[in-house]
C-alpha cells in the first residue's frame, strides 16, 4: 500500500480556502494580517482563521498559517500574542523562517505542527537534521533539489518533507534575493516582494535585454515518483491566484495522485490533466530541478511572459434539480453554440454545447458579455454550488 | 571598533595591517560566493606571516548532500590552524560544528536574514559567538540589536553590497539563449540609469550594487553603541583604492576625522544604502502614510 500523500494548496481568503478543499486539496496554507511573505494579499483575519479552521476540520482537512518573515527588531513584539491567538483559532501549523519562533510554538503549543519554510532554502541532510532536533516537524525543502537529493534526504532524516510541485518560481534562492529592496525600496524578505527578476535589464556590449525571469514549475509528470520516494506534501504555489486557477490545479493534482495511489495513472490519464493544467497556466511551464540541472530552458529571454486567461466563463452558485437550471455568474464571454464543459468539485464532467442560455430573469438571450452577470443554463446532472464553467478542453 | 578587510587577494596584507586592518576575512575555494577565495595552504601562509591579525574564513554557499563529508572534511582541517573564527550561511555547518566542538567560532552570516536581536540571541544560545549584520536594516536597527544581544556583531562600511544569489547560471544561460558563449567575466547590468554587477562561478550567480555602499557617516555612531568589527569588502575592487580605504576608515575610528570622511566620499560617493533608509513592505499601507 502506498502511503498518502498531502496535497497542499493556497488560499488567499475564505471562498477560495473553502473552494480548494472542495475541489481536493487535503490541507491549506493561508497568510495572516501580519508575518506572512504575502503582505499585500487579502489575507486572513483572527475570526477568518478561525472559520477557516472550522470548515477544514469538519471535513477532516487542515489549515496552516504562514509566519514566514525574516523579523525585523520591530516585528518582534506582538508576535506572541499573534501565535496564540492563532494557535487558540484551531491552527493546525505554524510554517515558519525565523527560528526563534520554532521554541516558543514548541514550548507553548506543543500539539500545534512547526513547519520550516522555503524561505530557508534547506538543502542537505545535516541541515534538515539541525532544525528536527529543534523540533520542527516539517521541512518545506528548497526548490533548487532533484528528485535524488531529496530522496536521501528523506531516507536519512526520516523528517516529513513537503515538496512545491506547482506555480511561479523563485530565479534565486529563496531568502538570498533583496533585489527588490535594493531597486524598488520593498523588502521582499518581509512579504514585499516586487518581482524584479521579472525586469529587463540592458547588458554591456549586448543588444539584447538580459532578463532572468523563470518559467514556472510544473511536476505533474513526478507525481508518481515524488509519491513513491515518501515525500509527505504536495504544495502548490499561489496565495494570490485566483478560484478557477486552484480548482483547476488542485482537481488535476488530486487525480493524478488518487490514479497513482490505486495503481490507475496511464500515460493517457496525465497527459489530459496536463492539458488541462496547461489551459490554466499564464506562463510556460518546467520541471527545473526536479529532473536537471536548471538551464536556458528553463527561463525566458525575449517576448512576452505572461498571457491572459479566458477559459474560466462561470462560476455556479445554484442548481435548481427539479427544473434542471443552474445559474452562474460570468466571468468572461461566451456564447450559443460555444462547447463547454461544467467540472464539479468531485472531479466530474459535464460537457455540451450551449444551444439555450437566459438571463438572470429567465429572458432567452444569445451572448453572455459583462461579467458579473446572471447567467442561466439548461443542464442535467448533479451540479453542486462552486461547480465551474470553462472551454471544452479538446 | 576594529577594522575587518575583505581582500581581494593574500597579496599586500601587510600594508593593509599598517594601517589599521585588525582582522581579515577569506573565502574558501569551493565553499564560498561572492568571496575572493583562498586555498587551506594559503591560509596557513597568511597566518604565519600576520600572527597578531584575526583571521576569518567565510564558508558563505548553499551546502548540497554531495558536498557534506568534504565540507566536514574541510572544517576538521581548519580546526588545524589558529584562525578566529568561520562564516557560514548554511546550517550544516553549525549541525557539523556541534558534532566536532570545535576550537574557532562561529560567525552568523545569513547575509540577509542578520535582521533582529531575538535571532542572534537564538543562535548565540546555540554557541554561536559572532553575527554579521544584514546589510539591509537600518543603523538604528543595528545599534537596537547591539543593546540586546551579547553576540558581537560585524558589520559591512564599505563595498559592493550583494543583492541576490541564485543556483542558476544566469550568464550561462543568457549568452547559451542567443547560441553566444559566456566568457566568465563579471558583467555590468544596468536598469533606470541604475548599475550592477553580475558575476557567475560553478555554484551559480551573484548581483551586487553597483555602487560602493560608504557608510562611514555612520561609523562614529555604530562605534559608540559598541558593534565590534567594521568590515571593508574589497572585493570588485582595486588594491589601491582598498588600501586607501582602509587607511581613511581607520583615521574615522581613531580621529574622528571628517576630511578623511569627506575624502572617502571624493573616492566611492556617498551611497549610504540602508544606513538610514528603512524598507517597507505592506505597499497600500505605507503608500497612505506617505
Amino acid at each position: 500500500m502506498k502511503k498518502k500523500i498531502e496535497l497542499l494548496s493556497p488560499a488567499g481568503d475564505l471562498e477560495r480556502l473553502k473552494v480548494t478543499l472542495l475541489y481536493g486539496a487535503d490541507a491549506v496554507y493561508i497568510g495572516g494580517q501580519d508575518y506572512s511573505l504575502r503582505a499585500n494579499a487579502n489575507n486572513f483575519s483572527i475570526e477568518e482563521i478561525k472559520e477557516a479552521c472550522t470548515f477544514a476540520h469538519k471535513l477532516n482537512k487542515k489549515v496552516y498559517l504562514t509566519l514566514n518573515i525574516v523579523f525585523h527588531n520591530e516585528d518582534i513584539s506582538g508576535v506572541n500574542d499573534y501565535i496564540r491567538d492563532v494557535a487558540n483559532a484551531g491552527i493546525d501549523a505554524f510554517i515558519v523562517s525565523d527560528p526563534f519562533i520554532i521554541r516558543y510554538i514548541k514550548t507553548n503549543f506543543p500539539k500545534v505542527e512547526v513547519h520550516l519554510s522555503t524561505q530557508n532554502s534547506t538543502t542537505n541532510i545535516e541541515a534538515v537534521n539541525f532544525f528536527k532536533s529543534e523540533g520542527v516537524d516539517r521541512v518545506v525543502l528548497a526548490r533548487e533539489l532533484s528528485i535524488c537529493e531529496i530522496k536521501d534526504i528523506i531516507d536519512k532524516t526520516g523528517i516529513d518533507v513537503e515538496i512545491f510541485i506547482h506555480g511561479a518560481m523563485c530565479t534565486f534562492y529563496s531568502g538570498r534575493c533583496t533585489l527588490s529592496n535594493y531597486l524598488t525600496n520593498r523588502d521582499s524578505n518581509r512579504g514585499g516582494c516586487s518581482q524584479v527578476c521579472r525586469f529587463a535589464f540592458t547588458i554591456e556590449n549586448n543588444d539584447q535585454k538580459f532578463t532572468m525571469a523563470t518559467k514556472d514549475l510544473n511536476a505533474s509528470r513526478y507525481i508518481s515518483t515524488l509519491m513513491d520516494i515518501g515525500v509527505t506534501s504536495l504544495k502548490v504555489e499561489g496565495r494570490m491566484r485566483s478560484l478557477y486557477y486552484l480548482a483547476t490545479v488542485i482537481g488535476c493534482y488530486r487525480r493524478i495522485i488518487d490514479l497513482h495511489y490505486h495503481n490507475k495513472l496511464t500515460e493517457e490519464e496525465l497527459i489530459k490533466e496536463e492539458k488541462i493544467l496547461s489551459r490554466v497556466a499564464n506562463r510556460e511551464t518546467s520541471a527545473h530541478y526536479l529532473y536537471h540541472e536548471a538551464d536556458f530552458t528553463d527561463q525566458y529571454y525575449t517576448g512576452r511572459q505572461e498571457v491572459s486567461n479566458q477559459d474560466f466563463l462561470g462560476l455556479v452558485t445554484s442548481y435548481d434539480e427539479t427544473k434542471k437550471i443552474v445559474t452562474l455568474v460570468e466571468r468572461n464571454y461566451f456564447e450559443v453554440g460555444d462547447e463547454v464543459e461544467l467540472f464539479t468539485p468531485s472531479g466530474k464532467v459535464y460537457s455540451f454545447t450551449i444551444d439555450t442560455m437566459y438571463d438572470e430573469d429567465m429572458n432567452r438571450i444569445s451572448v453572455a458579455r459583462h461579467p458579473e452577470e446572471i447567467i442561466k443554463l439548461q443542464v442535467d446532472g448533479e451540479i453542486p454550488i462552486y461547480s465551474m464553467l470553462r472551454k471544452r478542453v479538446k | 571598533m576594529k577594522i575587518a578587510v575583505v581582500p581581494s587577494s593574500i597579496e599586500n596584507l601587510d600594508r593593509y595591517t599598517k594601517i589599521g586592518a585588525k582582522a581579515f576575512i577569506f573565502g574558501l575555494e569551493n565553499f564560498s560566493i561572492n568571496y575572493p577565495v583562498v586555498t587551506i595552504s594559503e591560509i596557513k601562509k597568511v597566518i604565519e606571516e600576520n600572527p597578531n591579525t584575526e583571521i576569518f574564513i567565510s564558508m558563505n554557499k548553499t551546502i548540497f548532500n554531495s558536498e557534506l563529508s568534504s565540507l566536514e572534511k574541510i572544517l576538521l582541517e581548519l580546526n588545524t590552524i589558529p584562525i578566529k573564527g568561520v562564516l557560514f550561511y548554511d546550517l550544516s555547518i553549525l549541525s557539523i560544528y556541534h558534532k566536532h566542538k570545535f576550537n574557532y567560532d562561529l560567525v552568523w552570516h545569513q547575509t540577509h536574514m542578520v535582521t533582529n536581536y531575538n535571532t542572534c540571541n537564538y543562535y548565540y544560545d546555540k554557541g554561536v559567538k559572532y553575527g554579521v549584520l544584514a546589510s539591509e536594516i537600518t543603523k538604528d536597527e543595528m545599534i537596537e540589536i547591539k543593546k540586546h544581544t551579547k553576540m558581537k556583531l560585524f558589520t559591512y562600511v564599505i563595498g559592493h553590497s550583494i543583492m541576490a544569489h541564485s543556483k542558476r547560471k544566469l550568464l550561462t544561460n543568457y549568452y547559451e539563449s542567443m547560441n553566444q558563449d559566456y566568457d566568465h567575466t563579471p558583467k555590468i547590468i544596468e536598469e533606470k540609469d541604475k548599475r550592477y554587477i553580475i558575476t557567475e562561478t560553478k555554484d551559480g550567480t551573484c548581483i551586487l550594487e553597483g555602487n560602493i555602499m560608504n557608510g562611514t557617516s555612520y561609523l562614529q555612531e555604530l562605534n559608540d553603541a559598541g558593534l565590534d568589527y567594521g568590515i571593508i569588502d574589497g572585493n570588485h575592487i582595486s588594491d589601491i583604492l582598498l588600501e586607501k580605504l582602509i587607511s581613511l576608515v581607520n583615521d574615522i575610528l581613531e580621529k574622528n576625522s571628517t576630511s578623511s570622511m569627506q575624502e572617502i566620499i571624493h573616492f566611492i560617493g556617498n551611497d549610504t544604502g540602508f544606513f538610514n533608509k528603512k524598507t517597507i513592505f505592506k505597499v497600500k499601507k505605507d503608500e497612505k502614510k506617505d
